[in-house]
């Protein structure tokens, strides 16, 4: 026996508090009235009263017991006594609502979510009104979005702002967190419930067991084509060329046929027929030539019921060779080393000529000083004394180069020291300025980062194209490295991906290191990542762009499409299935609060039956006496007026 | 402001009734006889020669334009009956009263205050004696009706207090008001002690008595029945007591006996009596019971 609203101690309390009240309002009920009269000497003489002794025996003890008892039950009732095991709270539920990729399909106008949310909203009625539920919104990522509430309104609410996610449902986590939350409310555990159609990321041969799971299937069409991943590479070969690869698969059972419509900006390419059977998955590749920036955008027809995966954009840089304005006097000496790489474009001008805003991503300045700095990335070639952006601290004749910082991009390889200077002006330098290479007396090659609004500038304090230099092996990498800093987006390898939202894995070249990756999002916010044997894992678990930089290589991740889960669930064979009844939790124990209420009552009722009417019959006679006494002797005063 | 203890319309009908004793007092004019002696008074007697030291108001200015000497107007002396309206003021006055009833105190302020004015419009003078263990501080009223509202804020002003002593009561009265007068007594007459001695001794030393008793409904009737601790409203002395209907019934009866006593003293001594409850209106004790005992 227990007490399911009251403990002991609290319904022995009250029925204390409530039993004191009673009795000792029947005590002032039959306490001796006090009246204050205006003399006592007739009720002395003429009345012949008697002082009575204080009565120690009660008047209608049976009343009081009965007050008592049915005061008894009618608490028993409102504490809802039962008969059986102890049951002090109700059940906690788990309600795994699916929120993956899948939950977006639209069948009938209408998505999966929204037949979810109905389902769920209908099982979260037909629980007890004491059973307490947390939902979750179960994706690749396990999201509970309300605390164990027995609150209807805040799961409903919960329930109704759901929106469907982009990853593929992880449905061991799901099931994990679920029976951990459980354990950690401390109350009874209720049943974990899924609602969803049961699309997860991987195959399921562990059949999980859990207690009291029950699954609530939504079914799911599958009649999908969609496009798997993007990916656009830049051409080695040829300056402004892209090769671009178009993944598309059938996830569905039949075999379909879809058409690939592609363009890059305004140029539409010819679309493509695909027939794709069962689970098949056809590569497209595109090799195309543009030097400007713009959108490739791929789409597929006819849609389906998963429209997410039936289109991708990918946004791409400007893809031309790097222009270069040399302000030189020798542009026979210059001409062979600038066309020896087909990614360089380069236009002389004489020095006379100078312009502080040429029409090129970079100004090179051979031997002179410019009256204006350039508004554009600079490389100058010993520049004079008078007007060089650095000053000039001396010049050296026949010194070695003592010191490369291959701790810098500018002198990453190059680590003789056979070379030596016929004449070379040396610099002073200052913070922020990056030495490249120096000799004993100081550096004779420095770069200078972007500050403040001007472009990076690199200063050469000796002629590259001097007899003694240009057979240098250095002289032409150290000219290389220093136009790669100057115009990094020229010579980068650069790869443009979409590709699905949730894990993603990307092979690395030999040469990148994790240390030098640098992952951020379009916000600039760092992306947590690993690297394991050569492959880049990273997880999102919703649309994001992603920038992947190491030294040479820049990628765009675009995780833009959904990750359509391709493996059926099968859940345990013990699972409950569909929406449970109304009384889904049947007590194990006999309610016995209306046998209690109704016999409290009547307890009461038979009180003033016996009790409570007789006394107003007893007061109502005793006035009627009262009032022929009255009459009797006002008559007799009338007469005595009369007389 | 508290409420007025009679209304005008009342005061209205009170104009046509009179106090009236039947005793004829040496040295006054008992009843309604006018003396013919000069004196302060209303009705016009006779001339005489003016003397020094006489008021200037009397003197006749018409008779002086005429005959250019002084004459002094003398008026018949008025010498009513003195009126003492002795108010019974002890705590016992606050007990008794019925449910929805006025309590006796304040129906006994309200009955003065109708006998007040009826002896106020007759240019009776009356004198308003408080009392409970002793004589407490009267108040004179006379000059007509207009003189009514200082009276009635003095009955206004009364307040209940200690336990009535008929003893010192009478001997008191009867050391500070030698001459002999109309004395209405309101009271309830409980006093523990016997009270019908001090009033026979009144009675005795010339004065006529007219008593008139108020009581409450619960002072003659008691309602309720079963043990009741009862408790004297002057004294404070308790008595617990198991009322039922014959005990009712003996005290019903005791106090009737001590009612119908009262009546014969003022009967036998000339005087009159009057007892009601004070469930009867005001007017209707006026009209009633008080105009059968001849008070008016």
């Amino acid at each position: 026996m227990f007490f399911l609203n009251l403990t002991a101690g609290e319904f022995l309390a009250l029925l204390g508090s409530l039993g004191s009240l009673v009795a000792a309002l029947y005590l002032l009920d039959r306490a001796r009235r006090k009246k204050v009269v205006s003399t006592l000497r007739f009720w002395t003489s003429a009345v012949n009263a008697e002082e009575k002794q204080t009565r120690k025996h009660m008047r209608d003890p049976w009343s009081l017991i009965l007050q008592l008892v049915s005061l008894c039950l009618l608490l028993l009732a409102i504490a809802q006594l039962q008969w059986g095991t102890r049951e002090r709270s109700g059940h906690d539920h788990i309600l795994l609502l699916d929120t993956s990729a899948w939950s977006g399909e639209i069948d009938r106008n209408t998505t999966l979510l929204s037949r979810e949310k109905a389902l769920a909203d209908a099982y979260i009625t037909r629980l007890p009104a004491r059973d307490r539920v947390m939902v979750v919104e179960a994706g690749a990522l396990v999201t509970p979005v309300t605390s164990f509430t027995a609150d209807r309104a805040q799961l409903h609410a919960a329930v109704r702002d759901a929106r469907p996610g982009w990853a593929a449902l992880d449905i061991h986590q799901a099931l994990s967190y679920a029976q951990q939350a459980q354990a950690w409310s401390g109350g009874n555990p209720g049943e974990i419930v899924y609602v969803g159609p049961g699309e997860t990321s991987s195959q399921d041969d562990s059949k999980q067991s859990v207690a009291n799971l029950r699954v609530i299937r939504v079914p799911v069409d599958g009649a999908n084509v969609g496009i798997v991943n993007v990916a656009v590479t830049r051409s080695d070969a040829a300056a402004g060329e892209w090769r671009a690869a178009v993944t598309v698969k059938n996830y569905g059972p039949a075999t379909r046929t879809v058409r690939l419509n592609t363009r890059f900006g305004q140029s539409v390419f010819a679309p493509r027929l695909l027939t794709l059977g069962s689970k098949q998955q056809v590569v497209a590749e595109y090799v195309f030539d543009t030097t400007g920036a713009g959108q490739m955008a791929a789409s597929l027809e006819p849609s389906d019921a998963l429209p997410s995966d039936d289109s991708v954009v990918l946004a791409l840089p400007r893809n031309g060779p790097l222009r270069i304005a040399i302000f030189t006097s020798r542009q026979n000496a210059w001409q062979p080393l600038l066309d020896a790489d087909s990614r360089i474009s380069a236009k002389f001008f004489r020095p006379g000529e100078y312009r502080a805003k040429p029409e090129a991503d970079i100004a090179l300045l051979d031997g002179f000083s410019a009256p204006q700095p350039p508004a554009v990335p600079s490389l100058w070639i010993q520049p004079p004394d008078i007007g060089s952006p650095l000053p000039v601290k001396t010049l050296v004749d026949n010194a070695p180069i003592t010191q490369w910082n291959e701790a810098s991009v500018v002198g990453a390889g190059l680590r003789t020291t056979e070379a030596r200077l016929s004449t070379a002006e040396v610099f002073h330098t200052f913070e922020g300025d990056v030495p490249i290479a120096s000799t004993a007396q100081g550096p004779v090659v420095v770069a200078r980062p972007p500050v403040a609004g001007r472009p990076e500038m690199a200063l050469l304090g000796f002629d590259p194209l001097a007899p003694d230099m240009k057979f240098q092996v250095t002289t032409p990498l150290l000219f290389a490295n220093l136009l790669r800093w100057l115009a990094p987006e020229t010579f980068d390898v650069l790869d443009f991906a979409a590709a699905r939202v949730g894990a993603t894995s990307l092979v690395l070249d030999k040469s990148e290191r994790a240390q030098q990756l640098r992952i951020r999002t379009e916000s600039g916010a760092a992306v947590p990542f690993s690297v394991r044997n050569g492959t880049l894992q990273l997880f999102a678990a919703r649309p994001e762009i992603l920038s992947i930089e190491s030294p040479g290589r820049q990628r765009v991740l675009s995780l833009t499409l959904p990750d359509v889960a391709e493996n059926h669930w099968q859940p345990p064979t013990t699972a409950a299935s569909g929406l449970p009844a109304f009384v889904a939790w049947r007590s194990n124990s006999v309610a016995l609060w209306q046998i209690l209420a109704v016999l409290g009552a009547t307890g009461l009722i038979a009180e003033w039956l016996f009790f409570g009417r007789r006394r107003k019959a007893r007061l109502i006679a005793g006035a009627r006496k009262a009032r022929s006494v009255a009459s009797k002797h006002s008559d007799r005063e009338r007469e005595l007026v009369n007389q | 402001m508290s409420e007025a203890l009679v209304d005008r319309h009342f005061l209205e009908k009170l104009e046509r009734l009179t106090l009236q004793w039947q005793k004829s007092f040496s040295g006054l004019v008992g009843g309604h006889n006018l003396s013919r002696f000069p004196g302060p008074g209303q009705e016009f007697l006779d001339h005489r020669s003016f003397h020094q030291g006489d008021d200037l108001r009397g003197v006749n200015w018409r008779a002086y334009m005429r005959f250019e000497k002084l004459f002094l107007k003398m008026f018949q002396i008025e010498p009513r009956v003195p009126v003492r309206l002795l108010l019974d003021v002890s705590m016992s006055m606050t007990a008794g009263a019925g449910s929805g009833d006025l309590s006796k105190f304040h129906y006994a302020r309200r009955l003065s205050a109708a006998l007040v004015y009826v002896g106020l419009v007759h240019l009776d003078s009356i004198l308003i004696q408080p009392f409970s263990a002793r004589l407490r501080d009267p108040f004179l009223c006379s000059g007509g009706r207009h003189r009514f509202q200082p009276a009635e804020n003095f009955l206004r002003a009364l307040n209940p207090e200690g336990k009535t002593n008929y003893f010192d009561t009478a001997r008191q009265f009867l050391t500070e008001y030698p001459q002999r007068g109309l004395a209405i007594i309101i009271s309830d007459f409980l006093d523990d002690a016997d009270c019908f001695h001090p009033l026979q001794y009144i009675a005795d030393f010339g004065h006529e008595l007219l008593l008139v008793q108020i009581w409450g409904e619960e002072d003659r009737v008691p309602a309720g029945t079963g043990e009741i601790e009862l408790m004297d409203a002057e004294t404070g002395a308790e008595l617990k007591i198991a009322l039922d209907d014959r005990a009712r019934e003996e005290y019903t009866a005791a106090f009737d006996s001590h009612a119908e006593e009262l009546k014969r003293l003022a009967l036998r001594n000339g005087g009159r009596y009057a007892g009601f409850s004070t469930r009867l209106a005001i007017e209707e004790a006026m009209f009633g019971p008080m105009t059968i005992a001849q008070v008016n």
